[in-house]
């Protein structure tokens, strides 16, 4: 098993497939993820939503309590809660200019009784295909439905009760209550969707590694390869290989998906939610069950060569990596709700369920989900295992 | 050696073919001549020429020096029209993985012959000739080594070439596999085609070749029939006896022996070998009786063409 | 012609790649560009306000915490979470709500007598989820729907909860008119098909050179070419037998790709000249050929099977990234965006753009369209080129001319 072991590690280490696809891939999507995001915030910061008020020059000065434009400057008003980035400009055909060069997501104008009108530009541009102007269109719209809703209420009550708006100090003080936004945070760490598509990517980088776990099996599977064959004759039964063959795969793959681990914390900065060792432990886990699932398709009594089993494997990694939400926003949309609505199927995929090993330790306080997950990693692994060795041990030397 | 010209025209003649890859000489002023509808047997150890020399002749490989002609004309890379009456079958099993039996054989066909139908007919026919037929429509991958062999050589023969290159298509091949393929050069050969085999098995080519060339680093070292290539070592006679004890001095006296090469005894088995001459065993048997030894059986059997290659191209490992 | 029937056979003793490269990689467009059309197809009609994801954790279960509940359901879409730990920070995390309002115990009765005492009201507790901004959105909207609620009750000191909470209501229900003005550059329905057409110079990529890289590297094993070169053809005329195969693989998945593009973004495309809906599928298939001469270049090189499948994944994955199949170019470092010149998929993805974002098909667009496939077709035809050069000098290395 000792010998087997080595002679796995040293094989596939020195294949250039396993170099590319085990090592290289996850290092260079990475890379590439790593430019992405790098355009994308990850402060966790509201940002302010940039807008023009136009107000004639008379009038820019003194606004009167409760009117609009006070309304508006105290949510510019620089701080935490800062909601606006508001600039004050002469004519409606400045702010529209500005609208045009977007440089705001719109403007405020004022009729006469001081109601305002808002004007804004297209929700989703090519500058802005992800909705963030979407988002901020509607701020703006709340910031300006504020007053009229305001006025709203005193028409209501004034229906019902007039003698309630009797005293003018006592209304504006009314209207002019605010209530106070608390943000909390009730997740171990901040919520952040890119934390994710990296946990998905290691998800991927973790079923490239079946390449590994496959190649180091179907080497020693006598229908496979010759290699195959002449290991077969061996006096080493045949779990013992197998056993050895897996050990050397998993070890390569934990080195290969601790280098990716290693390059997404470093180097690209990913935050693991300060449970780094934890985490590590997490990769050498789901190494493990990369390894199980790449040795039960090493071992699948199939006239198949290895080529064919790397391209089935390839096939597995794309299409279950799309349900872990790696391709983009509405391929993780669809795996939340795949998870929202079937939820076992996070806990048979493995790349999903790699992924929300990863995930448990950043979000949940509580160790236990983590806990639950790795127990589910290192359960797939010796069912696969399990089924791989019993192919394994009934394989023959299946030429004509 | 005699050069003799026979009735038939040669088919292949390589003269001064010199090539070198770098320092290395791997065909150094070597000469060939294949005679039409023989089975020609180039011999020799590894990294000897063999293959370079085929590739050459093929214009596979550029050369240094030296000619080479094929059916009477020169051959150059773009004489296309000689290479379409040229069969190979490569040492290799060289065939498409993706393919079955049927489509290699007739991939490899069209690149011969374009019409279709004439192309079914020879590809049906080269898979008979192998005995593929059940197996038509496996892929390579499906087969074992031996009917993966037949199948290579399907591939190189379905369209029928006057001249075929078998470079050693035995290897690794059961004793019954390697029968039906040397009985197939065999009948290629009795249907009109010229072979030119290459192989390190010597009863193989000593079996079915008319004609035996010996290379070695590069050089044709011999070449005739094999009659005539064992008539030219100086062995010529290999006397072996069951002698039990052999008593002092007999050995050298059989050694003092005139036309005795060498002598040796081991486990009770004593052998001679001697130069060709009518008296060998009665002398040697002489010998042994005056000495008093009792002797077993005794045999005389005459030189191999294993000792004609291992004499002229030495005994020392090669690759 | 039968090197050419040998080459497609070949690719057709490939169905794993097929499936994979051609089928799946061009259904996994769909997912990416997702809804997008969808998002933009209201947006001719005017002002549409963003809904954002909110859910309310109610642990006061009065008559203004369920008012609040139902007016966020009417302004917002409302998601259920369960009030334990696990599955709120599973909102969160996992992007089901953009914001959590969590309303405590007490909350009515602590509201309605601040705002009636006059003094200050307390705040109101959120948790962000990974979109900030709606989040924060989200919130400001609550506690100005809470705000309302503390006006009510204070100009009506003896209204009952549920009656402040009909005022709310009722006062929140009025929004303020919104005028839109069209940015340039706004996202039509024909985006979706830019989008996932720009997407397509990966799987196209990708397929393309893998599946023909299989077909010609199978060409190039040594005994296998010793034995062609020994044939009676030329090695131009088995190249180009083995390239024209290719050519018809390159040209059916980039028909493949169409269909899938018009069948997957044919509602988004009403308003849009079908004569640039061509132009813009046709685009790509000059593309087509840049993954054909690479796969033409490397098996030339002598690569296997594996090797062609590992620079046809990450060439396309980094090709296509260049060419914004992945994150806009704009939202990109200026390094990147200068490299991304560098690479065909740029050109293409500037050509369908121009087609898709033109109004009728002028000439100045026809020029338009011809220099950026020219040089997209440049690049292929560079490919080749030292594709061919490779394959001749490793001929003559070998020694057969």
């Amino acid at each position: 098993m000792g010998t087997s072991f080595l002679v796995s590690v040293k094989s596939l280490a020195r294949t250039p497939a396993v170099i590319v696809w085990v090592l290289a891939f996850p290092l260079i999507m990475s890379a590439i993820f790593l430019f992405m995001f790098s355009g994308m915030r990850t402060d966790g910061v509201v940002d302010p939503v940039p807008v023009a008020l136009v107000a004639p020059a008379g009038e820019k000065d003194g606004a009167p309590a409760g009117s609009f434009a006070q309304v508006v400057d105290v949510l510019a008003e620089p701080g935490e809660d800062q909601l606006l980035d508001l600039r004050h400009v002469e004519t409606a055909a400045d702010a529209a200019d500005l609208l045009a060069a977007g440089e705001v997501d719109g403007y405020f104008e004022l009729a006469p009784d001081g109601t305002p009108a808002l004007t804004v530009g297209s929700a989703y541009t090519l500058a802005s295909a992800d909705g963030a102007t979407a988002v901020n269109r509607t701020i703006l719209e709340t910031v300006a439905s504020s007053y009229v809703q305001s006025r709203a209420l005193l028409e209501e009550v004034a229906q019902r009760d007039s003698a309630a708006l009797a005293d003018p100090a006592a209304v504006a003080d009314a209207l002019g209550t605010q209530v106070d936004v608390e943000q909390t945070q009730i997740t171990h760490a901040r919520p952040e969707e890119i934390v994710r598509y990296y946990y998905a990517l290691l998800g991927m980088g973790a079923l490239m590694a079946t390449q590994a776990g496959m190649l180091a099996v179907a080497q020693a599977q006598p229908g496979v390869s010759a290699l195959g064959a002449r290991r077969a004759v061996s006096g080493t039964s045949r779990l013992r290989q197998l056993a050895g063959c897996v050990l050397g795969a998993w070890a390569v793959s934990t080195v290969a998906l601790t280098l990716a681990f290693a390059f997404l914390r470093l180097v690209v900065g990913v935050d693991f939610g300060g449970r780094e060792g934890l985490a590590l432990v997490a990769v050498a886990v789901c190494a493990l069950l990369a390894t199980a699932l790449g040795a039960c398709v090493g071992a699948l009594p199939l006239s198949a060569g290895i080529s064919a089993r790397s391209g089935i494997l390839t096939a597995l990694t794309c299409v279950l990596s799309l349900f872990a939400g790696l391709y983009g926003t509405a391929a993780m949309e669809l795996a939340d709700n795949l998870a929202h609505t079937l939820p076992w199927t996070s806990w048979v995929n493995p790349a999903k369920l790699v992924c929300d090993t990863f995930y448990a330790l950043y979000y949940y306080t509580s160790l236990a989900p983590f806990a639950a997950r790795l127990a589910a990693c290192v359960a797939g692994a010796l069912a696969l295992l399990a089924v791989a060795g019993a192919i394994f041990r009934r394989q023959s030397y299946e030429h004509l | 050696m005699p050069h003799t010209h026979a009735a038939s025209p040669d088919v292949v003649r390589v003269t001064g073919l010199v090539k070198r890859y770098r320092e290395l000489v791997a065909l150094d002023h070597l000469d060939l001549a294949v005679r039409q509808g023989e089975i020609f047997g180039l011999l020799g150890p590894n990294g000897s020429g063999k293959t370079t020399a085929i590739n050459c002749i093929l214009q596979l490989l550029s050369y240094d020096r030296g000619t080479i002609e094929l059916f009477g004309e020169p051959m150059a890379p773009n004489r296309y029209d000689l290479k379409a009456r040229v069969g190979v079958v490569p040492q290799q099993v060289a065939v498409f993985d993706e393919l079955t039996v049927r489509e290699n054989v007739d991939a490899f066909c069209a690149l011969y012959v374009r019409d279709r139908r004439r192309r079914r007919q020879l590809v049906d026919e080269a898979i008979d000739f192998v005995g593929l037929g059940d197996y038509a429509r496996f892929r390579p991958a499906k087969l074992s080594g031996g009917l993966a062999r037949r199948l290579n050589i399907a591939c190189g023969i379905a369209h029928r070439p006057e001249l075929i290159f078998f470079d050693e298509p035995t290897v690794a091949v059961d004793p019954q596999s390697r029968a039906n393929i040397l009985d197939g050069i065999c009948r290629l050969r009795d249907e009109g085609a010229t072979v030119v085999y290459t192989s390190h098995y010597m009863e193989e080519v000593e079996q079915i070749c008319g004609r035996i060339m010996i290379c070695d680093r590069g050089r044709a070292v011999a070449q005739g029939t094999a009659d005539e290539l064992k008539r030219m070592i100086s062995l010529g006679e290999k006397i072996t006896a069951e002698v039990g004890e052999l008593p002092e001095g007999t050995l050298e006296r059989l050694r003092g022996l005139s036309h005795v090469l060498s002598a040796d005894c081991a486990d009770g088995m004593l052998s001679l070998t001697c130069e060709a001459s009518a008296h060998n065993l009665t002398d040697a048997l002489g010998v042994l009786t005056a000495a008093g030894v009792r002797l077993g059986r005794v045999w005389s059997e005459p030189p191999t063409l294993n000792d004609v290659f291992l004499e002229l191209c030495g005994r020392e490992l090669r690759d | 012609m039968s090197t050419f029937r040998t080459a497609l056979r070949v690719v057709a003793g490939h169905p794993i790649y097929l499936a994979v490269y051609v089928v799946f990689l061009s259904l996994m467009g769909v997912f990416v560009v997702g809804d997008m059309g969808a998002a933009t197809a209201g947006e001719k009609g005017g002002y549409a306000a963003y809904e954002a994801r909110v859910a309310v954790v109610d642990r006061d279960g009065t008559a203004l915490s369920n008012a609040l509940a139902a007016w966020v359901s009417d302004a917002f879409e409302l998601v259920d979470v369960a009030d334990e730990p696990l599955a709120l920070q599973d909102a969160v995390a996992t992007g089901q709500a953009d914001c959590l309002v969590v309303l405590p115990g007490g909350f009515e009765r602590e509201l309605l007598e601040a705002a009636r005492a006059g003094d200050e009201v307390p705040a109101l507790e959120v948790a962000y989820g990974q979109d900030v901004q709606a989040g924060a959105l989200a919130a400001q909207a609550a506690s100005r729907w809470v705000s309302l609620a503390a006006a009510a009750a204070a100009l009506e000191p003896q209204a009952s909860a549920s009656e402040v909470a009909d005022l709310a209501l009722v006062a929140a229900a009025e929004r303020a008119e919104v005028d839109v003005r069209e940015s340039e550059g706004a996202l039509g329905g024909a985006d979706r098909l830019a989008t996932y057409l720009n997407f397509s110079t990966y799987s196209v990529m990708s397929s393309i050179v893998v599946v023909a890289g299989v077909s010609l590297a199978a060409f190039q094993r040594p005994e296998l070419r010793r034995r062609t070169a020994a044939g009676p053809v030329s090695p131009a005329c088995l190249s180009a037998g083995q390239v024209a195969a290719c050519l018809v693989l390159a040209v059916a998945v980039w028909a493949w790709t169409c269909a899938v593009a018009l069948a997957s973004c044919g509602g988004a495309l009403a308003g849009t000249d079908p004569a640039l809906v061509a132009c813009a599928l046709a685009s790509v298939l000059p593309f087509a050929l840049v993954p054909l001469a690479l796969a033409f270049l490397l098996a030339q090189l002598g690569l296997g099977e594996d090797a062609v499948n590992a620079c046809g994944n990450i060439g396309a994955t980094m090709l296509s990234f260049l060419g914004g199949a992945w994150v806009p170019l704009s939202m990109l470092p200026d390094v990147v965006q200068m490299a991304a010149r560098l690479s065909p998929s740029y050109w293409v993805s500037q050509a369908v753009a121009a087609a898709l974002h033109a109004e009728a098909l002028t000439p100045e667009l026809a020029a338009e369209l011809g220099t950026n496939l020219g040089i997209v077709l440049l690049f292929a035809v560079t490919l080749f080129a030292v594709g061919l050069a490779l394959g001749r000098a490793r001929r003559r290395v070998a020694g057969a001319a």
